[in-house]
């Protein structure tokens, strides 16, 4: 039984509304993606000698973007899981927002080792022959077994949204009426419905949780499973999950800053949101600076040879510079943003976040190439300069994750409609006053609506 | 006075012809210092006599040429005793530091014997002093190295000890200079091995010729002991080899001995051209299955479960599109509803129990072939024997059976039973598979085991040229079916 | 494989030798010996001129507990019927991960299509004889297993001889016996007169290489 909805405009005003801007922002990641497509094609005809990478520095920027993008996505199964879990109402408005980037951060971040591999026309190999004592293929199950459950997280809340949007938005195309049609499964909001989604929402939120994990820490058992100095390291696996954990929750700061601003969410995205979700960030950083500590200070007290030389290069040394940048600038810096009152608003909010999400990129880019640059033979240490190729497809993948989150946010409602029902809306001067297309509403009307009681709510 | 000297001089003739008649077999001077043994058997004497006027009545330098390993017996006889007094004489030879007993009228005789080893001309002279010294400094032993290899050498060797892989045996050579064994003399041991022979240990012959070490072989087949003695100045250089068939250890399969000049023109060649991949591919994936089960079922458990799970997620979503009961009978009644709810919970859990078998099934499958070792191959088993039969009076020795199957692919097992009664030692040798099987002694059994990985016919030889006059007619034939 | 440091004068032979052997491919901007991939470095461990040993040459180690071997994620690298740790690459899938694995920096990548000679085409691919190397694999030294099926020494190793050098020896382990050409000595008395010893060796690696370190004398 769907009562009535009134309505929710900003929510779904974004759906169908393509101003200019729209357009032209997707035009210029459609272009960043296309030139990172060219390189990649010099790549695939020379082979990877157009990259910087050589014997001695082997993986650089391809596996940095592959664990950073991996490291994103945990926050899926943090926003969503944990805090559904643990019962935070206000998690509401954010939940479809950290699912979403996700999804398309796993999606992107899973590419990223295709990119590097010098055969990929051997992929198939890897099901066909695949030996599951090598770390790769545990990563090639992880990562598809997460991939697949986080697109059904993301999928499941969804579904009632999706039911709306087919019953109630016109003037969209017939294509996008049936990817809606196909992806409602037949919703009605009727009980028994509701019971099932209940139940599959529940089973995925707890069992989400452990995947993501698991999923990190073999990625970082790709590093810490060989004897490299800087890499033979036990605490490896919670060290990558702190530092996924802490990206994930400066990316969804960023995304709401952003939706916040050019969608006009105020209502739904406010500061008492973005106050939690900083304090988190705030805890995770706090966290994450004690794992560095256990990192570094421990090799350091003992200055065993090889570590002892690897340790003077990130701290005096040709990296110091980047390795000073990720920790004092993308851990001090936002710690101390985060913690002073007069930058705790909503920019400084998301200036830290930039400042911890570009941090965290360095910070893998520091973990993978000194270690390798600085191997335990001295008589083979290199030196590594990434070429034009490796840039344009490292910025086509930041562009394509955010063209892929951009796209799925103007065709699904960024924001749960039907679990942040209950949320008043307070006209905005923006929105047109006369009939919103597609919804036969006028932005006067504001009441507000229950979209289907669905008790899973209090999951 | 012309008596006197006359006696004098008869009495010289007779010294001389004494002293001539001393160079005769060693055994006159037994008293004396005996030649040691080992050494050469030319002895030299001479005798010299000496008074005032020098050694043999002259001040000339008198040589004795002497050569390297000569038993050397120098006689020195009185010669002053036309003197109203005693003149005594010490004569004391430089290099080798010996010095005769004192030469005066009442001892008239005193001799100089030993081994002339050293070479270089070596002086000797009147040490005290007496009436005519200065005369007496003009003696010199001139000893010349002797020329090499002119003495020939025998060297034995034998082995003690079962020759076992893995067990120690005593190698034992015996160095004889004709029928005289070689004391103090260096024999090195050799074992052949892949690349040629191997120097295993060095001994020093004692009093009997005999030079003894222990060693452990670490390969097995067919495999040289060599012992060889270098040779001295005086003794010619001398080897001996003796070929001998190593039992592998008792789970070891043999391997193949490969005799020296393993680097020369009879090294092994590959049964194929190169390039043309005939090898096996071995992906020894490390980890045997029994170790690797258990981490494997884990590793599926989990997996397998969370998959399920999806499953079950996916079930549910699925019966969110099969809808709900029409409304009527929602309204009617909860126990219908709860009925056809649970009904349908019960199919979804059936759906449920048949993905997660699935799952284990296609698994165990999928892990089964990834990690199960090499597939087990049959094990043929053929015994061969080699036989000696009487036709017409003609011994023949042949291979029963002449031809033997087997199959490809499999691992085979070669029993070669040497049955000829007439004693003559056989084997057998199959060149183009590497196989030989040594020398089996008449009873001896022999086993080869071989993967059977390339098929055609091969040819069954004896291993052991010259065992019988019609060697080269024992041939056989080894058919490896496809 | 056994070498012996003291004897080692730096030549770089045994790498000439390698690669004309195997045609090895570019080193594409690498540590190289005239352009080409170094399989056999030779390492010059010291610039002391009182150092009695500071050339190292460095072949794959033939690690009896092989890092490399562990992380393959299709068994592109594996165990032929020699023990000798080989790479297939008909299969490999360039990742690297073996090379990220190897502690002795001893596999190389051919990050470009390596220029190819007219006969090597009619050599029908075995991972004992890695030629016709292709873009996008992994390479290594493999002790020459080709060699060894036809009974004679790698290539390195003849070189060494072939010099007057004689350092490096080759031999069987079961059998107890190495040889450089014109030696021939059996292995477990050699490495315990002479205190051989095998590269990094805490690291659990059990490579089947030895060193000789230089006997004062």
């Amino acid at each position: 039984m769907m009562d009535e909805s009134a309505a929710t405009p900003k929510l779904v005003l974004p759906l169908t509304n393509y101003g200019k801007a729209y357009y032209a922002f997707v035009g210029l990641l459609l272009g960043v993606v296309g030139f990172g497509t060219y390189a990649y094609s010099t790549q695939l005809q020379s082979g990877l000698v157009v990259t910087a990478m050589r014997d001695n520095v082997l993986w650089g920027l391809y596996i940095t973007n592959f664990v950073f993008f991996i490291g994103i996505s945990h926050v899926g199964a943090l926003m969503s899981a944990i805090l559904r879990l643990s019962g935070a109402e206000w998690r509401k408005p954010i939940t479809r927002m950290a699912e979403a980037i996700t999804a398309c951060s796993l999606a992107v971040g899973a590419l990223m080792p295709i990119v590097d591999l010098g055969r990929p026309d051997r992929i198939l190999n890897i099901p066909l022959y695949g030996r599951i004592q090598s770390p790769i293929l545990w990563d090639f199950i992880s990562i598809g077994t997460y991939l697949a459950g986080s697109l059904v997280f993301l999928l499941l809340p969804l579904i009632p949204d999706i039911a709306m949007l087919r019953d109630r938005l016109s003037g969209v195309s017939s294509l996008r009426h049936r990817i809606y049609r196909t992806l409602s499964f037949g919703w009605r909001g009727t009980p028994y419905q509701q019971d099932r989604l209940e139940k599959a929402i529940g089973v995925m939120t707890i069992l989400i949780i452990p995947i993501a994990i698991s999923v990190h820490t073999v990625v970082s058992w790709i590093f810490a499973m060989t004897l490299r100095v800087g890499w033979n390291s036990s605490i490896f696996g919670p060290y990558f999950v702190a530092g996924a954990l802490l990206s994930g929750v400066a990316s969804v700061i960023l995304a709401m800053a952003f939706f916040r601003h050019f969608y006009h969410l105020e209502d739904y995205l406010t500061p008492k949101h973005f106050r939690n979700l900083a304090n988190l960030m705030l805890t995770m950083i706090i966290v994450y600076i004690y794992f560095v500590l256990n990192e570094f200070l421990t090799p350091a007290y003992k200055m065993e040879t090889a570590e002892g030389q690897l340790l003077g290069a990130l701290f005096t040394g040709e990296f110091s510079a980047l390795f000073m940048a990720a920790q004092v600038g993308g851990l001090v810096v936002p710690a101390i943003l985060l913690s002073l009152r007069r930058t705790r608003n909503i920019l400084g909010y998301s200036i830290a976040s930039m400042l911890v999400v570009v941090g965290i990129w360095i910070k893998r880019f520091v973990i993978i190439v000194p270690a390798l640059a600085r191997s335990q033979i001295a008589e083979f240490w290199a030196t590594y300069q990434p070429s034009w190729v490796e840039w344009s497809i490292t910025a086509a993948a930041f562009a394509g994750f955010i063209l892929l989150y951009t796209v799925f946010s103007r065709v699904f409602p960024i924001v749960s409609v039907w679990e942040t029902a209950g949320i008043s809306e307070v006209p905005s001067e923006t929105a047109s006053p006369t009939t919103i297309s597609g919804f036969g509403f006028t932005a006067s009307q504001a009441s507000s609506v229950q979209v289907g009681s669905v008790s899973g709510e209090d999951l | 006075m012309n008596l006197q000297i006359r006696r004098n001089k008869l009495l010289y003739v007779a010294l001389a012809l004494l002293a001539f008649a001393l160079i005769l077999p060693p055994n006159v001077f037994a008293h004396a210092n005996t030649p040691p043994a080992g050494a050469s058997e030319q002895i030299k004497s001479f005798a010299v006599i000496v008074n005032r006027y020098g050694f043999n009545g002259t001040d000339k330098t008198l040589s004795l040429n002497l050569v390297q390993g000569d038993a050397v017996h120098i006689m020195f006889v009185y010669g002053d005793e036309d003197l109203p007094y005693d003149n005594p004489h010490v004569i004391f030879l430089v290099g080798y530091d010996l010095g005769t007993t004192v030469i005066s009228r009442s001892d008239p005789i005193a001799a100089l014997d030993f081994i002339a080893t050293k070479t270089g001309t070596f002086a000797f002279y009147c040490l005290v002093p007496c009436v005519g010294m200065e005369n007496l400094e003009y003696g010199a032993a001139v000893v010349v190295p002797r020329p090499p290899g002119s003495l020939p050498t025998t060297l034995d060797v034998a082995l003690d000890g079962v020759t076992v892989q893995g067990q120690s045996v005593n190698m034992a050579a015996t160095l004889a200079q004709g029928s005289q064994p070689v004391s103090n003399a260096r024999v090195d041991f050799y074992v052949s091995t892949t690349f040629g022979p191997m120097r295993v240990g060095r001994a020093i012959t004692d009093e009997k010729g005999l030079a003894r070490i222990g060693y452990r072989f670490t390969a097995s087949g067919n495999l040289a002991v060599i012992a060889a003695f270098e040779g001295t100045e005086s003794l010619a250089p001398s080897g001996k080899q003796l070929n001998v068939f190593v039992e592998p250890r008792p789970d070891e399969p043999i391997v193949v001995g490969i005799l020296p000049d393993a680097m020369g023109e009879n090294r092994p060649t590959l049964p194929y051209a190169l390039g043309q991949n005939q090898i096996p591919d071995i992906r020894a994936v490390g980890v045997p299955l029994s170790q690797s089960l258990p981490v494997i079922t884990l590793v599926l458990l989990i997996v397998g479960s969370v998959w399920a799970t999806y499953a079950y997620v996916f079930a549910q979503i699925r019966a969110i599109k099969r809808g709900s009961p029409p409304e009527q009978e929602r309204k009617e009644g909860g126990e219908e509803k709860l009925q056809r709810t649970s009904a349908r919970q019960g199919l979804d859990k059936r759906i449920l129990v048949g993905i997660v078998l699935i799952v284990v099934v296609v698994g165990g499958v999928f892990a089964y072939y990834q990690f199960a070792a090499t597939p087990q191959k049959q094990v043929e088993t053929v015994e061969i024997d080699i036989k000696a039969v009487t036709e017409g009076g003609v011994v023949r020795h042949i291979f029963d059976p002449s031809t033997i199957t087997v199959h490809r692919g499999n691992h085979i097992v070669l029993i070669v039973t040497n049955n000829a009664e007439d004693g003559t030692t056989h084997g057998i040798v199959i060149a183009e598979l590497n196989l030989n099987t040594g020398s089996q002694r008449s009873g001896q059994q022999a086993k080869l085991e071989f993967d059977a990985n390339t098929a055609g016919t091969f040819s069954i030889l004896c291993s052991v040229p010259g065992c019988a006059p019609d060697h080269a007619q024992m041939i056989g034939q080894l058919i490896v079916a496809a | 494989m056994v070498i012996d440091l003291a004897r080692c004068n730096g030549c770089k032979k045994c790498t000439e030798w390698c690669v004309t052997e195997h045609k090895v491919p570019p080193a594409w901007g690498n540590p190289s010996y005239n352009g080409y991939q170094e399989w056999i470095a030779v390492v010059q461990t010291s610039n002391d001129p009182e150092n009695a040993a500071p050339f190292r040459p460095t072949p794959c180690m033939n690690c009896m507990n092989a890092p490399c071997v562990k992380v393959c994620p299709v068994g592109a690298t594996y165990y032929n019927d020699e023990n000798l740790v080989v790479v297939d690459n008909v299969r490999c899938i360039g990742c690297r991960f073996c090379m990220a694995a190897c502690p002795y920096d001893r596999r190389f990548f051919n990050w470009g299509e390596p220029p190819h000679t007219p006969d090597e085409r009619f050599i029908n691919y075995t991972p004992d004889f890695p030629v016709l190397h292709t873009k996008g694999t992994v390479e290594k030294c493999n002790w020459c297993s080709h060699r060894a099926r036809m009974g004679r020494l790698p290539a390195c190793v003849e070189a060494c001889r072939n010099e007057g050098m004689n350092a490096i020896f080759f031999g069987d382990a079961n059998e107890d016996v190495i040889t450089n050409g014109e030696e021939i000595f059996s292995l477990s008395k050699i490495l315990a007169s002479r205190g051989g010893y095998r590269f990094m060796e805490e690291l659990g690696t059990e490579p089947s290489l030895y060193y000789l370190p230089p006997t004062g004398k």
